[in-house]
């Protein structure tokens, strides 16, 4: 930070006063049911992930403010659905800076232009810009905003409280907690290390991180520069101003912009930050950009490594592992950041569930069992790009040029320039899956539900979830009975489940009610008209049920025959239910309706 | 797919014309930009991958082609 100790951009640090909670003999008496090592966005997200689900945790964090110095920029289109359920979309989208593609640059030609999906039916932009500190603040504010609605608070934000150590037991864990005022011992059920790549829970468990590890570095810069240039991801290979290098250039928002360049190999680190360098590099590239007679000064200089590394598993016993602490991948396809926000969605719900004591441990295993699974999609393609973005042998160097040097006129070879940006992944091996025989034409079981429009103007499927499972019963006739076979399906498993009927534009004329009441005990239904696209997107000629995850994952469907009995549904619909909360069920029967 | 005798020939000559005109800097960067530009004709990964093992089996140190002679 440049501008002044407390202040980058706009953006003014609050320090936070640090606070012992009530001692008895050095002990904090209260015991929590969940300790969450770390509160940067990742235990922020699952904190507040548990406390809307009604779980309290404790978050103890080292420092008394949110974070400092360039971290995590962009935030995907899942992570913002991540972070609605939260309760913080709302600030992330105002001031975060929308974006839906980028180019490429071999030399000075532009080679390749990509754009990430996206079209005017989509809720929410494919990527935002933001920094992490802004991230981290918006995340805190949702916290405060949670407390004061809760008497006592179910999130126990301690500021400048670092975990120094901590012993497992059969029963919980014991940690000590060092302040500045000075040290305890707390005890917890749980404890999530959400504390980042040199996590001292996992060097204290001695847990090794294993994986691939690149040669390449890069240098990443952010400098304050009043430019007008779209909110983009420009990469230039190769440019003359800085031969045989990459330099990607990223727009954040307060007027502050990430160059990021590769170190060629032999190229000492300390040198290339050291200021005048730093000054030299980036009013050579400005002036090649045509943004030379700006005025601009650097926020922020680092080095970063490109690495895929994981633990093994990210639960050992009593103490799960979430974020950096878990895994580490190259930015390229900005996967860090945005693959903790679906660590800290994939824990939340389970870990509340078995906290509540309505699933048992085995769901735990589950999450470990999805997120190593898409630790290893992510890599795979984020190895992609390093490979690109950072060619680690001769034959990619080579390689790469010949792709660059023929995408102009090819656009087969071009799309391998794309740098593969993040996208939601799929639990294809997922234990709580139910098998597929269904033949439906929507998510397969694992698959993330894509959000979709409703009829009613401005309104998606999103802004109807809530924080448990949910079961979308789309009926071609828009007629009750599927809702009802579903219902007493429910309410028999005794799962909390919302049920959503979901009728075509063109059907939904011929149907009355529009809420069901939610008697006593039992779940609550209401139905939406959807366009008749999004209908038949998921369901055919006969009435077709999706079971989500709190996640919004689907966890298995069903296609309904008018042959079908209701109770041969309802023993299925229960069977999926308790083998979604981790139930060791042997693989469930296929999904056609016994008749 | 088999190529004519008669194309074969004439393709043999393009590209070693070509491989000449490209030139001793350029050389390796020219074979790797056909075998991109090849992949996409081809259209099909196992062919390709096949034809990658087969150029690289018993691979032999130059030693007709080891230097390049002046013209």
């Amino acid at each position: 930070m440049n501008d002044s100790d407390d202040k980058v951009g706009e953006f003014t640090y609050a320090h936070h006063a640090v606070r012992l909670p009530v001692l008895v003999d050095g002990m904090d008496p209260t015991r929590c049911r969940v300790a969450i090592v770390g509160g940067g966005p990742v235990g922020l997200a699952l904190a507040l992930g548990l406390a809307v689900r009604g779980v309290p945790s404790v978050i103890i964090e080292a420092d008394d403010t949110v974070c400092i110095g360039s971290r995590a920029a962009c935030i995907s289109r899942r992570s913002l659905e991540i972070v609605d359920r939260l309760g913080a979309l709302p600030s992330f989208l105002a001031k975060g800076l929308p974006w839906t593609g980028g180019r490429s640059f071999f030399k000075t030609q532009e080679v390749f232009r990509f754009e990430m999906p996206h079209d005017d039916l989509q809720r929410l932009p494919p990527m935002i810009n933001l920094q992490q500190y802004y991230i981290e603040q918006y995340l805190v504010d949702a916290v405060r905003h949670l407390n004061d609605g809760q008497e006592g608070g179910l999130i126990d934000l301690r500021w400048g409280s670092a975990v120094t150590g901590f012993s497992c037991r059969d029963d919980g864990l014991h940690l000590e907690v060092g302040t500045r005022l000075g040290n305890y011992a707390m005890q917890a059920d749980w404890m999530v290390a959400c504390d980042g790549g040199q996590s001292l829970v996992r060097r204290t468990l001695d847990l090794p991180l294993v994986g691939t590890a690149y040669e390449g570095r890069y240098v990443i810069i952010d400098i304050h520069l009043p430019s007008s240039h779209p909110t983009e991801r420009r990469a230039w290979f190769d440019p003359p101003w800085n031969p045989g290098s990459t330099v990607l250039m990223h727009r954040q928002v307060d007027d502050i912009w990430r160059i990021d360049y590769q170190l060629r190999a032999g190229e000492d680190t300390e040198k290339a930050l050291q200021p005048a360098n730093v000054q030299r590099f980036v009013q050579k590239h400005l002036e090649a950009i045509g943004e030379g007679h700006l005025p601009w000064r650097t926020v922020w200089t680092s080095v970063y490594r490109a690495g895929a590394m994981t633990l093994q598993r990210y639960r050992h016993g009593r103490v799960l592992f979430a974020g950096n602490a878990a895994h580490t991948l190259p930015i390229f396809g900005v996967r860090g950041l945005n693959s903790g926000f679906d660590d800290a969605d994939n824990l939340a719900w389970k870990l509340a569930l078995v906290v509540k004591g309505s699933a048992g441990e085995a769901l735990l295993d589950s999450y470990s069992a999805e997120r190593v699974d898409a630790f290893h999609i992510n890599a795979a393609s984020a190895m992609r790009s390093t490979e690109f973005m950072s060619p680690p042998s001769r034959g990619f160097e080579l390689l790469r040029e010949a792709a660059l040097s023929l995408a102009g006129l090819h656009p087969g070879i071009a799309s391998l320039i794309n740098p593969r940006q993040t996208e939601a992944v799929a639990y294809r091996n997922s234990p709580l899956s139910t098998p597929d025989a269904a033949g439906l034409p929507g998510a397969a079981p694992g698959v993330l539900l894509a959000d979709f429009p409703l009829e009613e103007p401005g309104r998606h499927l999103t802004h109807l979830l809530g924080p448990w499972f949910t079961l979308l019963a789309f009926s071609p006739t828009g007629r009750l009975d599927v809702a009802e076979t579903a219902l007493a399906a429910a309410s028999k498993a005794g799962i909390d489940l919302d049920l959503l009927l979901v009728c075509a534009a063109r059907s939904s004329g011929s149907y009355a009610a529009e809420r069901g009441d939610a008697a006593a005990g039992q779940p609550s239904w209401r139905r939406v008209v959807v366009p008749d696209p999004v209908f038949e997107a998921h369901a055919q000629d006969e009435p077709a049920l999706y079971l989500l995850r709190p996640d919004r994952h689907v966890a298995g469907r069903w296609r309904l025959r008018r042959s079908d009995s209701p109770a041969g549904f309802i023993a299925q619909l229960g069977a999926a239910l308790k083998r979604a909360c981790g139930a060791d069920s042997a693989a469930a029967d296929p999904t056609e309706m016994p008749t | 797919m088999n190529l004519p005798a008669d194309s074969r020939d004439r393709l043999y000559a393009a590209l070693a014309e070509s491989i000449s005109e490209a030139g001793e800097a350029r050389e390796s960067l020219f074979l790797a930009r056909l075998a991109l530009l090849l992949f996409e004709t081809v259209g099909d990964e196992v062919r390709c991958r096949q034809a990658v093992n087969d150029a690289l089996h018993q691979l032999p140190m130059p030693s007709l082609s080891a230097e390049v002679r002046p013209k």
